[in-house]
Parts: structure tokens; C-alpha cells; sequence
């Protein structure tokens, strides 16, 4: 993994990403040397991106490009990652999106593998659940209930000693 | 649209892990079946028995008529065995709180033997269980290696301990 301090990048230096819709996107080559975002990319001045249309990847690109500062995490370890629940503000506006949008770019996140990203879009659908009944979630995400009335009420009961906590 | 449905499993159980309160995994639990997979094993990780619930739910295997020839108090030393006999298959467990459920010994010595098996639990609280002393003492062995003190006396505080406890492993 890139630790930064093998970055040869320099500030200026730039290459030409393609979204699989032929959208170009000229980037900091840093940006590509941070993340594995480029398995692909050989060190030449351009990459494809199949996957991701040109919509989302500009989405993805502007929130690398704000945080290129940040100090590098440690990403082995999950569940420090996991304690910290606080969202940035700039980060709250940037995915305060529509909900296609933000499940786009969770998944691509996922597929660039940029953790902190996919990270911060857990984190924002984790809130959105949270102090809503079953129904008011399935009808804010759109979910089918494929339970039968049975398995819905066994394992309301296997499970309701958790409601108190 | 709707791309909720399209989010991998694995990332969907990342969200899951955010949740961090019981109650919010439990409403999200009762949303779909794969949702329900996904949650199951991260809310029995630490399960929270306390005052009689542990009767409550290993009655739930019984019939109406069973139930109301258990109830109100109940046939503790099934209930306690299928209980432990649960635990023997749960190999995510990591705390387990009992308080105040009337085990007795008989349930103690299963319940011990159970965990005897399990090499992640890290915090239990048996308190109110009249368990013997002897039991008591094979119980806390089987947590002793652990390094971590839970203060389970302190209702509120149990769930933010039991985040840490989860991180730390």
C-alpha cells in the first residue's frame, strides 16, 4: 500500500481518467497515488474506469481532491475506523445528495477501494436508519418485506430483548 | 433506482456496524430476511439477558399450551440449557449479560461447560443467577484471561463499554 512516502507525484503532475461513459477527468496524479483507485493505471497519463459513469466519478474525484491533505489511515484496522462516528461538515453537505446519488457513490467507493469514502457513506445511511421503525425504513429506502407474518413475529420475539438497549 | 438493494452484502454489513445501539439493529433486523441474516450475528455477539428474559425467549420454542404450563415461573432448567446449548454454537460471542435470571446450579454446570468451548467471550455477568460458589469460580475462569473490566452495574454505560470491547478484540 501506498504509505505517501513513496509518492513521487509531485504537486503538479497530472493524468486523464475515463469513465466508462468516455468522460475525461484531468486529476492530480496524487490523488492516484493515495488511493488504489487506478489498479490499472501503469504510471502512463491516462486511465479507464469501467464501472463508474461520469456523473459519480466527478462526484468521487471532487471529494479526493478536498481531502488530498489529510493524513494517510491505517486501514487494517476496522473497528478503530468504526468508533469514530462523527461527520465533517463539509463532508455532511457534500453527501447530502439524493439517495441514488449516495448509493453510487457508495459503491463506487467500494470498487475504487477509497475506504474513508466508503466509510463516510456507511456512516450517512447508518444515520438515516437509526430511530426509524422497520416499516419507516423500508418505505425511506424502498425495501420489499419478504417476511411471512410467521417469521416476522418469531423473530420480532427471538430478538425484542434487544429493543431496550 | 433505488440502489439500496444493489449495495453488496459486505457493505451493508458495514453500515450495520454503525448502527452501535441494540434497538436500532433490532427495527432493521425486522426489515427483510437478508437483512435479518446480516444482523443476527453482529446483535448475538453480545447478547443482554437480563431480569427473566432468558425464560422469554427459550420459551419461545414451545407451543401456546406449554407456554401457559411453563409460565409464570417457569421451568428455569430447560429453558437455562437450551440457552446453553445455544451458546456452545455461537462462536461470535463476546459479552453475555444474565442478571438476574434464577438459573440455578444445574443450568450453572451446563452453562459452564458451554463456555468452556468458546474462546471469544470476554465479559459475563451472572449476577442474580444462584449460581454456587464453585460455579461462580469455573465461570470466572473462563473470563479470566481477558483483560477487560466491565462495570455492568452501570445500565447506560453498557453498550458504550461493550462498543470498546468490541474494538479492542
Amino acid at each position: 500500500m501506498d504509505n505517501g512516502t513513496s509518492n513521487s507525484a509531485s504537486e503538479n503532475e497530472t493524468i486523464t481518467l475515463k469513465s466508462c461513459d468516455g468522460i475525461e477527468f484531468h486529476i492530480d496524479a496524487r490523488i492516484a497515488n493515495r488511493y488504489t483507485l487506478l489498479n490499472n493505471w501503469n504510471g502512463g497519463e491516462s486511465a479507464c474506469i469501467p464501472n463508474v459513469n461520469g456523473k459519480v466519478l466527478e462526484k468521487v474525484l471532487e471529494w479526493c481532491e478536498h481531502h488530498i491533505n489529510d493524513p494517510q489511515l491505517n486501514c487494517g484496522d476496522d473497528d478503530s475506523r468504526r468508533r469514530n462516528t462523527i461527520i465533517e461538515e463539509w463532508d455532511e453537505n457534500f453527501l447530502s445528495c439524493d439517495q441514488d446519488m449516495l448509493f453510487e457513490i457508495i459503491l463506487a467507493a467500494n470498487y475504487l477501494e477509497i475506504k474513508p469514502l466508503l466509510d463516510l457513506g456507511c456512516k450517512t445511511v447508518a444515520n438515516m436508519m437509526k430511530s426509524k421503525s422497520p416499516e419507516e425504513i423500508r418505505s425511506a429506502f424502498n425495501i420489499d418485506n419478504d417476511y411471512t407474518p410467521e417469521e416476522e413475529e418469531q423473530f420480532r420475539k427471538e430478538n425484542e430483548w434487544a429493543e431496550d438497549y | 433506482m433505488y440502489f439500496i438493494i444493489l449495495l453488496p452484502n459486505e457493505t451493508l454489513k458495514e453500515i450495520f456496524e454503525y448502527l452501535k445501539k441494540k434497538k436500532f439493529l433490532f427495527s432493521c433486523l425486522l426489515v427483510n430476511c437478508n437483512w435479518c441474516r446480516l444482523i443476527v450475528p453482529i446483535l448475538w455477539r453480545s447478547p443482554c439477558f437480563k431480569n427473566r428474559c432468558v425464560i422469554k425467549i427459550c420459551l419461545l420454542e414451545l407451543n401456546a399450551n406449554k407456554q401457559a404450563l411453563y409460565l409464570p415461573e417457569s421451568n428455569w432448567v430447560e429453558g437455562g440449557k437450551a440457552l446453553a446449548s445455544a451458546i456452545h454454537k455461537n462462536s461470535a460471542l463476546i459479552s453475555l449479560d444474565l442478571s438476574y435470571n434464577p438459573l440455578g446450579n444445574e443450568v450453572g454446570e451446563e452453562l459452564a461447560d458451554a463456555l468452556q468451548m468458546n474462546t471469544t467471550l470476554k465479559a459475563l455477568n451472572y449476577k442474580g443467577s444462584g449460581f454456587n460458589p464453585e460455579i461462580e469460580e469455573k465461570l470466572d475462569k473462563i473470563i479470566k484471561s481477558s483483560s477487560f473490566d466491565i462495570d455492568f452495574d452501570s445500565e447506560n454505560d453498557f453498550d458504550s463499554e461493550n462498543d470498546s470491547i468490541i474494538t479492542a478484540c
